[in-house]
């Protein structure tokens, strides 16, 4: 299958910085319907490389084709026709007065019919759950309501690729799951691609694959079983070490073997069962950490 | 300090309330003229009566409106008082002492003003307690359309009164949070002498413009991603229509009028 997103050699430094490129020789390439997480500390390249696959940054060298379209100060309008971004702060990206408004945004700049911009946003805003808020404004929302409203907009514009820069990194647990939930189910519904930058484990868990980028290169790409298998190296990558292998390594410390790989919360938690009732004849006396 | 601009919106639903917002800027403009045509005491009678209708109709408390008035109301005992002690001679001298007159063309002079002053604030309340910011925002943009022919960026300036419109309670948000922080820094505001307050305030207002201009930042990019190159070729999702209920207010002003222009001293 064709490549949806091929990106070759690409590189970019900032005017103001230093010697060193924010991005080096970086090359990839993206499936269609594919989930693909790139990870990396802060100040890596990741965030700069999903601007620069919207056009959002001038690249110094190398070339990025979305969807067939090779991507120059010409062509930035057809790329960015089919590309979806949800970045960091809810606040900031928040561009109407009201919840429909803003979802209409993108709509208004493509000039779409208002007819049709009617429907359209009421099917987004009821996709993501959201219609009971059409007229609330953006002061009266919660982060996650934010960043579900962003989505909504996203989902009215029906793009084929849908980029979160760290899109979850700024809301609570439970508007992180919710958030995520709602991506995974535009994903399967939609043969949406999706590439997500995050140092969230669960993001970079959904995906099919995992980039790792450090200081403008990538320097890793695997699924994600074989990236969260090297255990304490993930703190390295700039992913947020998740509870599981944490609890696995100081069960270590303790003297008990944890099976090795990552586990989901469900799998640490059902093996932790099956061991206890195994010693629970012998029970030993826990010692505080 | 976010209650003094958008606390003002009563959100009810009277049909005040559900006028056009052009109308209801229209219809305010052309008060004003009328409160000004205005010149003895019957007209200020009709108008003061047309006034608490208008009030009436929108089902808003009065005690709203005279919580309008009373930040004004050193401004409008000056203005009075100017009136009252300067006005020129004619009809009786009640007083006089040096240059100060108080005479009866003064006294009828300044309730006339008092008047118009009372009557102007009353409706200019009623406008902002029945209608959103955003549609005022919104109506004021559509009447300056015509003046897209002499080349003035209407509507990039209706989308940045709407995005401004749309970040002062975040920034509200923000300023009170950087407040609590530098309180915590031991930063004291709103004591001391003037000079010490307004050097107070440094520790609020740097930080403050930072946020700001990294979320216009931030916010640039946004709307680039989603589409955005400027604001003249874009469709609408909020439009404004004229309803009947808008023809009648027109209607009941033109009987304003007519009353106004039979009943004043010409």
């Amino acid at each position: 299958m064709e490549n949806i997103i091929e990106v070759h050699d690409l590189a970019y430094q900032y005017p103001d910085a230093d010697q060193r490129a924010a991005l080096d020789g970086v090359s990839f390439d993206v499936h269609p319907g594919e989930w693909l997480a790139i990870v990396g500390h802060n100040g890596s390249g990741k965030s700069t490389l999903a601007k620069a696959l919207d056009g959002l940054l001038p690249f110094t060298q190398g070339t990025v084709t979305v969807g067939g379209v090779v991507l120059s100060p010409e062509t930035v309008w057809q790329v960015r026709a089919q590309i979806g971004m949800i970045f960091q702060n809810p606040d900031n990206q928040f561009v109407g007065a009201t919840v429909e408004d803003d979802v209409a945004f993108g709509l208004e700049n493509r000039q779409v019919p208002r007819d049709q911009m009617l429907t359209r946003v009421a099917a987004a805003l009821d996709r993501v759950g959201m219609t009971k808020f059409a007229n609330r404004a953006p002061s009266s929302l919660s982060g996650g309501q934010k960043q579900r409203v962003a989505l909504a907009g996203i989902v009215a514009m029906a793009p084929k690729i849908l980029i979160l820069d760290e899109a979850t990194s700024m809301l609570d647990p439970q508007g992180r799951q919710a958030m995520l939930a709602l991506v995974k189910e535009l994903h399967r519904e939609q043969q949406l691609t999706v590439i997500s930058i995050t140092h969230d484990i669960d993001e970079a868990a959904s995906a099919n694959r995992i980039l790792v980028i450090d200081d403008g290169h990538l320097i890793e790409e695997n699924v994600p079983a074989a990236i969260f298998a090297q255990g304490e190296r993930l703190m390295d990558l700039g992913l947020d070490v998740p509870f599981t292998a944490k609890l696995a390594a100081a069960l270590q410390q303790r003297g008990i073997t944890p099976p090795t790989g990552y586990q989901t919360t469900q799998e640490m938690e059902e093996w932790l069962w099956q061991s206890l009732s195994n010693t629970s004849a012998t029970p030993t006396k826990p010692t505080h950490p | 300090m976010s209650k003094f601009l958008f606390g003002r919106y009563l959100p009810l639903d009277s049909i005040v309330h559900r006028l056009d917002p052009r109308n209801k800027l229209m219809l305010s403009f052309c008060y004003i003229i009328l409160v000004f045509l205005a010149n003895n005491w019957l007209s200020y009678v009709i108008l003061i009566a047309f006034t608490l209708g208008a009030i009436r109709a929108s089902t808003i408390r009065l005690g709203f409106f005279l919580r309008g008035i009373r930040p004004l109301i050193w401004l409008i005992l000056f203005t009075v008082d100017l009136q009252l002690l300067f006005s020129p001679a004619g009809g009786h001298v009640y007083w006089h002492w040096a240059f100060i007159n108080i005479t009866q063309f003064g006294v009828i002079n300044a309730g006339y003003i008092f008047i118009r002053f009372l009557l102007i604030i009353m409706m200019s309340t009623l406008l902002t307690l029945s209608t959103q910011p955003l549609d005022i925002a919104t109506g004021l943009a559509s009447l300056m359309k015509p003046l897209r022919w002499v080349k003035v960026p209407v509507d990039t300036l209706a989308m940045m009164l709407s995005i401004a419109l749309r970040f002062v309670p975040t920034l509200m948000d923000e300023a009170q949070k950087i407040m609590n922080a530098q309180r915590a820094r031991g930063v004291d505001f709103g004591e001391g002498g003037l000079f010490k307050q307004a050097k107070s305030l440094l520790p609020l207002m740097v930080p403050l413009f930072m946020s700001a201009f990294n979320r216009a930042e931030d916010l640039s990019i946004a709307m680039e991603a989603r589409g955005y190159q400027d604001s003249d070729h874009r469709s609408q999702y909020r439009i404004l229509t004229w309803q009947r209920r808008d023809t009648v207010t027109w209607v009941l002003f033109a009987v304003g009028l007519a009353l106004i222009l039979i009943c004043r001293r010409w």
